[in-house]
């Protein structure tokens, strides 16, 4: 994790910068959304990436993040339930930390999650969790 | 000499595949009540059990005498069972089973499967067997039972069934499965497209 983030800050919500991870071409950088706490037990993380494909924003699987939210994200900026990546939390390390959603915004990822097809069920029951 | 092949039964399966995730000895009572958890948090999604075992109303809680017999036939291979006298938990001796070391077949579960069974697992793999009964109790079909018992003022005799229709489904998980049958998300060629050339990128970026 990079020194300067602080752990408690990789969480559900946080959105995050993918770098070219050997830094080169900033230019292809991309957001995404994490959707699980740093802190759980799993050695990978499972995120949506953010798109600025604005075309598909009233699909059902996807959600605009209203301008401003965040400082440093792009105006048009559409989070895409299907598209899903589980990574080493070792990769994520070369992340960079943009900022925080509201306990509202992750709500409405969550109804929107319910509409995406390309999770498979057993990630839909990790993010979810069990209950006994 | 070759082993004979075998089909697992769904419990068979999940039996194999929770003592090698447990790798220690467990008795059937704390057996058979790891299983229910399972079940229950299965029947939670899905609105079925995953070991297809009915469960019935025994003084330690949930227990079904079906679990022993499929367990058996797994005796000498994938399992070995072993009498040992009770720590204190029972007056009865216990019969401990541990992973066999002459396996016909290797557990297979679906992912989704795996995933409730590893969570479940996570939680109550480790807990005593009075801390693992106290679970039990705690869920839908067995309060409703104790409720019962309260309302008669005794327990009910051994072998009243226990009704897993009391399980409270997930809202949410039934949300996920009316809309993946409804054409609100159905994948068009040109997302479809779209979705891969992003996915390409990505490797790229990761990668590269």
């Amino acid at each position: 994790m990079p020194a300067s983030v602080p752990p408690s800050l990789w969480k559900k919500g946080s959105i995050i910068l993918i770098h070219k991870f050997r830094f080169v071409d900033l230019s292809k950088a991309k957001f995404a959304v994490l959707m699980e706490n740093w802190d759980n037990e799993r050695e990978t993380i499972v995120f949506f990436l953010i798109t600025s494909k604005m075309r598909f924003k009233d699909k059902k699987w996807t959600l605009v993040i209203p301008t401003g939210t965040i400082a440093g994200l792009p105006k048009d900026s559409l989070i895409d339930c299907n598209n899903w990546r589980e990574l080493p939390k070792s990769q994520l390390e070369k992340c960079r930390y943009i900022g925080q959603l509201s306990k509202e915004i992750i709500g409405k990822i969550e109804e929107a999650l319910t509409y995406a097809r390309e999770v498979p069920l057993d990630t839909i029951i990790r993010l979810r969790g069990i209950q006994i | 000499m070759p082993v004979a092949t075998v089909v697992p039964t769904k419990l068979q399966n999940l039996a194999v595949y929770i003592i090698d995730k447990l790798d220690r000895e467990i008795g059937t009572i704390e057996f058979v009540k790891l299983v229910y958890l399972i079940d229950i948090a299965y029947y939670r999604i899905f609105g079925r059990t995953l070991s297809n075992l009915k469960y019935f109303r025994y003084p330690k809680g949930p227990y079904t005498k079906e679990f022993a017999n499929e367990i058996s036939e797994l005796e000498a291979h994938e399992v070995t069972r072993q009498i040992k006298p009770s720590k204190g938990h029972s007056q009865f001796p216990k019969t401990a089973h541990k992973r066999g070391e002459n396996p016909r077949f290797q557990p297979s579960l679906k992912p989704e499967e795996q995933e409730v069974v590893d969570q479940v697992l996570l939680v109550a793999k480790d807990l005593e067997p009075l801390e693992l009964e106290k679970l039990a109790y705690r869920t839908e079909p067995m309060q409703a039972i104790v409720k019962r018992e309260q309302e008669a003022k005794q327990m009910l005799p051994p072998g009243e069934p226990i009704d897993f229709s009391l399980v409270k489904r997930d809202p949410y998980i039934e949300e996920l499965f009316k809309n993946r049958a409804s054409k609100d998300s159905t994948i068009t060629k040109e997302y479809e497209g779209f979705l891969q050339e992003e996915r390409k990128e990505f490797e790229k970026l990761l990668y590269a």
